[in-house]
């Protein structure tokens, strides 16, 4: 099953980079497009390209769902600092503003990982099903000089792999895309189109190699989360459409927890047991709580045990 | 020595019994036909035979062994519907089975490419049904097996292959292949065959050596206007008899055939002939479609 893994993975990742690339060519066509029809603003249009101006003195603290947001203002410009909900307190810099109304523009390598992740994620979903899938053909993995154990633990090797690399693949083509407009906007000196202060790329403190593995981690983890659920429901029948069920109840189940919407039904305990294995509530770049991260890669871990069980015990159907 | 043993082979889902203690064995080199009506259980016996099924009782056995992964190094398996990674092209569906067998011959996966006339290049489900019948055949063959089962495998193939499919068949056997097939055709069988064995609802109902079932009877046909055949029913060298029509009879003789017909031409049967038995005559009996002897008389 090996060989047969790697030609789909082979198809599959030349699939995602024609449609990366057609997103990169539709980006960068887009700012040349920007480049031609765009005013050249003036100062009185600070600001109009991007956030609010802000002008906020000294610093400010404020707590949201999404973490505690640190507002400071030194030397002329005020930051927005988030911080990641580990015990370890390290802060991200998510969005810069300049006090004299202007915008720079930040792209956080968080958000960059969060997008490379949800293509992994897509990815997962769609080779989830792919011991399922093996049923026309199982008269050919079957009759292999291997066990099935082994045929099925190569098969979901090159699966995972595949998740992992597409992930990468899809970071490395934003961040390539993101690198050419900050080519344009600092180099040949057209910021402008992304507002009146520039474009800039923020690592959002993730130079820090332990919280970076642990956002990539994380990640990584939901898809790995989300492969091992669905193969463990689908590979035991010939059923491979069913993975794509996954999608409106991961879905649902995530709008429920995050909106407590059954709590009048007094089910928010079963939604809040039901959450746990949903991969969705785990992909968050915020997500390097360590047990969290670990939770998502056990639950995968163990799906595709199920998986692999499930898939070498199944009866031939014709 | 047998190369290939079922033993009291069960196989029930739920309370249907789709084969039922079928015990077989065919010898080293040799190829057994599997003949059988629709819904016989041929292919639920090869399910079980390769471990694609679990058997309910009974037990396998291939070069003395039960199946294991090991065992496919040597045995290779063709079903009824090609089966084939249909999103790749034949040379990639070719390229995979010769990275997993160690005894593919890509020289001899050559040759039957070019007997096909397929093009390795060609998108798989681009294919006939019969092409993809061919490249699995091609995945089976190029590995020089030592056993080979195959359901249906001229299955959808127009005459000239199906006739190079059992020349395959006869040359894989010659060199020493065992193979076991099952086919709808007798002729198939009767071409390709040394054994046969014919199956009925889930039984095994027929087993031998072809030329030795043929030649245990012989069939005596005649055209028998106005001879009372009573008494040649009661004959105790009369196995059957088979009314066709008002005046024509055919008897399925054990022994002493020639005598048969000398005393039913002196009773003045017509056009009395002497005839070997067919494996098509041996397959309608096994599988009930020829009427006793007593019910012939009676209708």
């Amino acid at each position: 099953m090996i060989a047969v893994s790697l030609y789909r993975a082979r198809t599959l990742v030349i699939r995602v980079t024609a449609v990366m690339a057609v997103l990169l060519a539709i980006a960068v066509g887009g700012a040349l497009n920007a480049l031609r029809t765009m005013p050249i603003p003036r100062d009185s249009d600070a600001g109009t390209h991007g956030a609010p101006r802000a002008k906020l003195p000294g610093t400010q603290t404020v707590t949201t769902a999404d973490g505690v947001t640190t507002i400071t203002t030194a030397n002329g410009v005020t930051t927005f600092s988030r911080t990641l909900g580990d015990g370890r307190k390290k802060s991200v810099t998510s969005r810069v503003v300049q006090t004299s109304g202007s915008q720079i523009n930040a792209a956080s390598l968080a958000r960059f990982l969060e997008t490379g992740g949800f293509v992994g994620l897509i990815v997962a979903s769609v080779l989830a099903a792919n011991l399922s899938r093996e049923r026309l053909t199982l008269a050919l993995a079957w009759t292999r000089p291997r066990s099935r154990y082994r045929e099925a633990l190569a098969g979901i090797g090159i699966d995972v792999a595949t998740i992992v690399m597409v992930d990468f693949l899809a970071l490395g083509l934003l961040l390539l895309a993101y690198a050419l407009f900050l080519l344009l906007a600092n180099v040949l000196g057209f910021g402008w189109i992304f507002g009146t202060g520039g474009l800039r790329f923020s690592m959002d403190g993730l130079g820090d190699l332990g919280l970076f593995a642990r956002v990539i981690g994380g990640c990584l983890g939901a898809s790995i989360m989300w492969y091992g659920i669905v193969a463990a429901c689908t590979a035991s029948f010939a059923r491979p459409a069913l993975a794509w069920v996954a999608w409106p109840v991961f879905l649902v189940l995530a709008a429920l927890a995050a909106s407590h919407g059954l709590r009048g039904l007094g089910l928010d305990s079963l939604v809040a047991a039901l959450a746990l294995f949903d991969p969705i509530l785990y992909f968050n770049a915020n997500s390097d709580i360590a047990n969290r991260i670990l939770t998502s890669w056990a639950i995968g871990a163990t799906g595709v045990a199920i998986a692999v069980v499930g898939w070498s015990r199944r009866e031939f159907s014709r | 020595m047998s190369a290939i043993v079922l033993s009291g082979l069960t196989k029930r889902y739920g309370s249907f019994t789709a084969v039922d203690d079928v015990s077989l064995s065919v010898p080293e080199g040799s190829v057994c036909g599997l003949l059988g009506p629709n819904g016989a259980g041929k292919t639920t016996t090869f399910l079980c035979l390769l471990n694609f099924a679990r058997a309910t009782a009974g037990t396998i056995t291939i070069a003395g062994k039960p199946v294991t992964p090991a065992t496919f190094e040597r045995l290779a398996y063709v079903p009824e519907r090609a089966t084939l990674y249909e999103w790749l092209r034949i040379g990639e569906n070719l390229e995979i089975a010769r990275r997993a067998y160690r005894s593919w011959d890509s020289k001899r996966a050559k040759e039957l490419l070019d007997l096909f006339a397929l093009d390795p290049k060609k998108k798989t489900r681009t294919l006939s049904k019969g092409q993809q019948t061919a490249v699995g055949l091609i995945l089976a063959f190029a590995r020089r097996p030592s056993f080979l089962v195959l359901d249906e495998p001229a299955s959808g193939l127009d005459p000239l292959l199906q006739r190079a499919v059992l020349d395959l068949v006869i040359a894989a056997a010659a060199n020493g292949a065992t193979v076991l097939f099952s086919s709808h055709q007798i002729g198939q069988v009767e071409r390709a065959a040394d054994r046969v064995a014919i199956m009925r609802g889930g039984k095994l109902v027929l087993d031998g050596e072809i030329d030795a079932l043929k030649a245990s009877e012989k069939t005596v046909e005649a055209v028998v206007d106005g001879v009372e055949l009573a008494a040649f029913v009661r004959d105790p060298r009369v196995r059957s008899v088979e009314r066709v029509g008002t005046s024509f009879a055919r008897f399925a003789c054990r022994d002493d055939a020639d005598g048969f017909a000398a005393v039913l031409t002196a009773a003045g049967a017509r056009h009395v002939r002497v005839l070997d038995r067919t494996l098509e005559d041996l397959f309608v009996e096994a599988v009930g479609g020829a009427p006793s002897a007593e019910m012939a008389v009676v209708a």
